[in-house]
């Protein structure tokens, strides 16, 4: 991503961007957002980014994406109306869609997003929007469309974008987890949480089953979409209320498996970043990544963008690193 | 009078059906609309539930396309409706009578596809709706015509919604590679589906869909429609599908 497209800027120097016009992904502090002009922009609140430089945690700055696009609509989706989101989408474009975490709306998508029409057939991309974690009591994470500067903590805000003839959007998720050689693990239901699991054709209490193998938390479960490698992270392991709490949910019929620890996040990350990877013209990578591999104050080369409470790459992700470029076709 | 009644009169969309929503494509000039037979919370757009989008008459210089879900079956009623397809095709009964004039009237298929703005892909699939009879069937001199005119084209290098392939690689029986991250979930979704589907018109309406990435992706998936090659020669199913075409033939 070019540094000027993609960058950590002040109230001002933001407000600028917004006044020239140009449509605009942005992260920051909620009150910080708030300060801003309205124009052609949606918001998410985080105060971590991944800058050019190194992971930072900054509540005085804004984070800015500029994007291509030739025309821009914005909209904001209730639970309701979010399965229709991308009959919205242009056919020729690109969406980017922020959720606040922890909403209904937030738990809707990332447990239907699969079956919403027109899905993986246009482009999306988008992040979970949160807080500071020492907020993560008292806070709440919330959304921002800029037209109106309306902010939302159960509404998705959603840019979509149109390109011109013989310009694609392309969506990549970096996932450096690869899955252990040990057991078999499915779900009986599509969840957020897990009291049982099916290991290798047999039940078994999910926490027992997590404590007998000594499993880290930090490692998360992976399945197998025809090659792609999808995590779903632990949030807590209770053995007291006999359940599993995870940051997205497990599907039914899907075959798991538990991660193998990454040594080095930013070392393996970059050798699994394309060297040449074209146009980025948005990214974002997980909280949980930043926490668990010490990204502050390391920078993941070629990559920058906000630090977030899941990412979007069409579904719902976790410790993932997101990005879409813009391919000539 | 407000812009969807408007565009069903447009569309010629008649009760019970309603048009819900819009969406004006000005770049692409398409016009989409999205009908049901219901408004309010019937009409509101449940999850899992296939959708069908079908490419309809144009309006003016915008291609327009239907977008249905048809979740209680397709009726004997439904298959003469003018503004909505099969669940099996890309195109409405009133595009496909259009076509069908023209070349009564004495225009060749090359000049009507050009007239309509109907793509490679789509004349070839109305072209084999008419072959096949399923669109009346006294037109097999129709369909003579249509062939010789067509052949002076490249036969497109994604297989028909007919073609044995798209079953075979929606039950999981025909292995394929897929580069694109957006082409391995929807495959994933797709046959995590289509093995728990019992109705045909289901199953027609996710074919058409994996069809459609295929088409619209053409140019970034040369490796993956290289591998679908592969599939068509294979022909190892065939009962559901013949028994199916047999049915809506009649």
């Amino acid at each position: 991503m070019s540094d000027l497209n993609s960058r950590l800027l002040t109230v001002a120097e933001v407000s600028e961007l917004i006044q020239q016009g140009l449509p605009l992904a942005l992260a920051g502090d909620e009150a910080l957002l708030a300060s801003l002009p309205t124009g052609n922009w949606i918001a998410g609140s985080t105060p971590y980014f991944m800058t050019e430089h190194a992971g930072v945690c900054d509540r005085n700055k804004v984070f800015v994406q500029i994007l291509d696009a030739e025309q821009v609509t914005i909209e904001s989706y209730d639970m309701d109306a979010l399965p229709g989101f991308l009959e919205d989408a242009p056919e020729q474009g690109y969406s980017i869609i922020i959720l606040p975490a922890g909403s209904d709306v937030h738990r809707s998508y990332a447990e239907n997003a699969p079956g919403f029409p027109e899905m993986y057939l246009k482009p999306v991309v988008g992040w979970v929007a949160g807080m500071h974690l020492d907020d993560l009591a008292s806070g709440t994470a919330v959304v921002v469309d800029g037209r109106t500067g309306e902010s939302f903590g159960n509404r998705a805000v959603v840019l979509h974008a149109s390109l011109p003839p013989g310009v694609s959007a392309m969506v990549h998720a970096i996932n450096l987890f690869e899955p252990d050689e040990g057991d078999d693990i499915e779900f009986s239901d599509t969840s957020f949480s897990a009291r049982h699991c099916i290991v290798n054709g047999e039940q078994k209490g999910l926490p027992e089953y997590f404590e007998d193998r000594g499993l880290d938390t930090r490692q998360p479960l992976l399945a197998d979409y025809c090659g792609a490698l999808i995590n779903v992270s632990i949030q807590s392991l209770e053995s007291s209320s006999g359940a599993v709490q995870f940051y997205a949910p497990v599907f039914k019929g899907v075959q798991y498996r538990v991660a193998r620890p990454v040594a080095d996040y930013p070392e393996a990350f970059a050798q699994a970043m394309p060297a040449k990877p074209g146009r980025i013209i948005f990214g974002c990578n997980c909280i949980l990544n930043y926490l668990h591999s010490g990204l502050e104050g390391r920078a993941t080369p070629g990559l920058t963008g906000p630090v977030t409470f899941g990412e979007v790459a069409y579904q719902l992700l976790n410790q993932t690193a997101v990005y879409m470029t813009l391919v000539d076709d | 009078m407000r812009d969807t009644e408007v565009c069903r009169r447009l569309l010629g969309i008649e009760e019970p059906w309603t048009v819900n929503r819009l969406r004006i494509d000005t770049q692409t000039r398409e016009l989409h609309a999205f009908v049901g037979r219901g408004q309010g919370w019937l009409a509101r757009v449940v999850p899992d539930q296939p959708k069908s989008r079908w490419r309809h008459c144009n309006v003016g210089a915008y291609k327009a396309f239907i977008h249905a879900t048809v979740t209680d079956g397709f009726s004997d009623e439904d298959k003469r409706v003018a503004f909505i397809g099969r669940p099996d095709t890309e195109f409405t009964t009133g595009l496909a009578r259009k076509v069908t004039d023209c070349l009564k009237a004495g225009l060749r298929y090359r000049e009507v596809c050009q007239l309509l703005d109907i793509d490679v892909h789509l004349a070839w699939q109305i072209r084999h709706a008419i072959q096949e009879g399923l669109l009346g069937k006294d037109m097999s001199t129709l369909a003579d015509s249509m062939v010789t005119d067509l052949e002076q084209d490249v036969l497109p290098d994604i297989p028909p919604v007919s073609d044995v392939a798209w079953r075979r690689l929606l039950s999981s029986e025909g292995s394929l590679n897929p580069r694109l991250l957006s082409l391995r979930l929807l495959l994933t979704r797709a046959r995590q589906e289509f093995g728990r589907l019992e109705d045909e018109s289901a199953r027609m309406i996710r074919i058409n869909e994996i069809r459609r990435f295929f088409i619209k992706h053409r140019k970034q998936l040369g490796y993956e429609i290289e591998q679908l090659q592969s599939l068509r020669a294979v022909r190892a199913l065939s009962g559901d599908r013949e028994h199916w075409e047999k049915e809506v033939a009649e």
